[in-house]
């Protein structure tokens, strides 16, 4: 439903999108995850037709978005949920998009219902909703139109962990009856509750991407040494990638267990252990894959 | 959901049953942004209520004097050539500071036509709120006849037409700057600099200068509107096409171009 092909997006030297293609299928939820300023909310403008790619194709349902008449119709988005004029009410702000997409007024009374804004919050003025009452009526806004895609850029952001479960089942149930959803989110619990199909950003580059049990998969060999420091570039000069292992005990090594007992008998590093790593938990993989673009140099033990 | 009937259902869309949104439903909608926030609806009701008090002072100082209908359009010209301009400015800059343009150039991609809807509406308002303001004038006619005055009813339509286009020209050279500038306090100031600072200065240089005397008139859009309460002559119809081109037209493509390329942030 959603596909795209070899997007690019530079800023002057800065790349913030690079090469990315996948595919979100009608049906799925897809979840897109990165840390901040991985590139997931350029990718989505540039389909969402705010911004223009360098280079590459965004197709939704087979057209690129400014082709589409009417787009509100076929395509729910939700980019920022703060975008909003601060001194209108939400039932304004549906009220505008019911108009301009030529739906009857009933609708926003439908929408307002399916995010359990009631009569009396969607009278109040923007600047006094919270960010979760936001997300809401942004939710409410994508669904206006009733589109066959959705794409929303940090959806579960402000929402308390019952909203993420309300959110989650609506989601579900619009995918189950056919619609596509691309939904982004740093947070990885959020996209490993609601997503069917991952993709993972990391520099503005897809790092992985599959189902979650096909992420889940381990891949590679775990050592401990004495040395880790001193184990890891000779493996690397034998061409193999070596990574830290995420709990900062060791270092996983894509590649098996002899070749790595060779190596510390020539580097003369004793190993302390050696086994095939562990089924990575989601958190490990999405820190792994991610790790050079962190910011913070991560401490033992403490999850971001 | 209506299209995919089954999970995995075609992942193409059917475009044919989707028509383009007509430009008068966008033109709706703009009308619709111009009073349905405190700031909007304030600016038309601070109008309206000025207006109303501005000519109702000069009908009770006209009260042992005479009084015509059309002197009060320049009562209401002092109001609507501050305000209405701000009003077409906000339509556009208050969708970049508040960030709607992302809702409203994703639910219409060619921005173009939102730009001309808002241009429309703006001129729309600019149209009823000038119809508001000779009410307003003539009930206060009225009002100075009824106090004692010696009343002249001449409608002065020519006049009327004129002050109108003036009123409307002067909202057009604020759309433009708006969309030139995509920014509240930027638009307002460059367009109170060209409104009421650049005249004199034109006219200062023109004193200094006998060669800019001579191009002078090509290039003062206000003097050029001049003749719209007199009637034109030959040349003066090129003067306000010329300075028209300047302060108008260049803006608004210029500006126009800019928000077909801009980062919607």
């Amino acid at each position: 439903m959603i596909t795209v092909e070899g997007l690019t997006r530079t800023y002057g030297g800065f790349t913030a999108v690079n090469d990315v293609s996948f595919v979100a299928q009608p049906g799925e939820v897809t979840g897109f995850l990165g840390p901040n300023g991985a590139g997931k909310t350029t990718t989505m403008r540039i389909l969402a037709g705010l911004t223009r790619a360098d280079r590459g194709t965004a197709t939704i349902g087979g057209h690129e978005y400014r082709q589409i008449p009417n787009p509100g119709r076929h395509v729910g988005v939700l980019l920022d949920a703060s975008a909003q004029h601060a001194g209108r009410t939400g039932r304004e702000v549906l009220t505008i998009g019911a108009r301009t997409m030529g739906l009857p007024s009933s609708r926003v009374d439908e929408m307002l219902a399916l995010v359990s804004l009631s009569d009396a919050e969607s009278k109040r003025r923007i600047r006094n909703y919270s960010l979760g009452m936001r997300q809401r009526l942004g939710i409410a806004h994508a669904l206006l139109g009733d589109p066959q895609v959705l794409i929303l850029d940090e959806p579960a952001n402000g929402l308390d962990p019952a909203g993420i479960r309300w959110m989650r089942g609506l989601l579900r149930g619009y995918a189950e009856r056919g619609g596509a959803v691309l939904l982004s989110s740093h947070l990885l619990h959020e996209v490993e509750q609601i997503a069917d199909t991952m993709l993972v950003i990391g520099h503005g580059r897809i790092v992985a991407s599959g189902t979650k049990a096909e992420l889940l998969t381990s891949t590679g060999t775990f050592a401990r040494s004495v040395d880790d420091a001193r184990l890891a570039p000779a493996l690397q000069a034998k061409g193999l990638a070596v990574r830290p292992d995420g709990k900062g005990l060791g270092i996983v090594v894509d590649g098996d267990a002899q070749v790595i007992g060779e190596t510390s008998l020539e580097v003369g590093v004793a190993l302390l252990e050696l086994r095939p790593a562990d089924g990575a938990g989601l958190e490990d993989l999405f820190l792994q894959l991610t790790a050079e673009t962190q910011r913070e140099t991560r401490t033992e033990g403490v999850p971001a | 959901m209506s299209a995919p009937a089954t999970a995995h259902g075609p992942s193409t869309f059917d475009l044919s049953n989707t028509p383009r949104t007509p430009l008068t439903r966008l033109l709706a909608v703009e009308l619709r942004k111009l009073v349905d926030t405190r700031s909007g609806r304030w600016l038309l009701i601070v109008m309206g209520a000025l207006i109303l008090v501005g000519s109702a002072i000069f009908a009770y100082a006209s009260r042992n004097g005479s009084v015509a209908f059309f002197d009060f359009t320049s009562v209401a010209g002092g109001v609507t050539s501050v305000l209405l301009p701000v009003l077409a400015i906000l339509a556009v800059t208050s969708e970049w500071s508040q960030r709607t343009n992302m809702t409203t150039f994703t639910l219409e991609p060619h921005r173009a036509r939102v730009v001309v809807a808002k241009l429309l509406a703006t001129i729309i308002a600019a149209v009823l709120s000038i119809v508001v303001a000779v009410a307003i004038g003539a009930v206060m006619t009225a009002f100075a006849g009824a106090l004692g005055a010696q009343v002249d009813w001449d409608p002065n339509v020519e006049g009327l037409l004129g002050f109108t286009i003036v009123q409307v020209i002067g909202l057009l050279v604020g759309f433009a700057l708006a969309t030139l500038l995509l920014n509240t306090p930027a638009a307002i100031v460059v367009f109170f600099a060209y409104s009421f600072v650049l005249p004199g200065l034109l006219a200062i240089a023109g004193v200094y200068f006998d060669w800019f005397e001579d191009i002078r008139p090509w290039i003062d859009f206000t003097q050029a509107q001049v003749p719209l309460f007199e009637g034109f002559s030959g040349v003066e119809w090129g003067h306000l096409l010329v300075s028209g081109l300047i302060w108008f037209v260049l803006p608004l493509t210029a500006g126009i171009t800019r928000v077909l390329r801009a980062e919607v942030k």
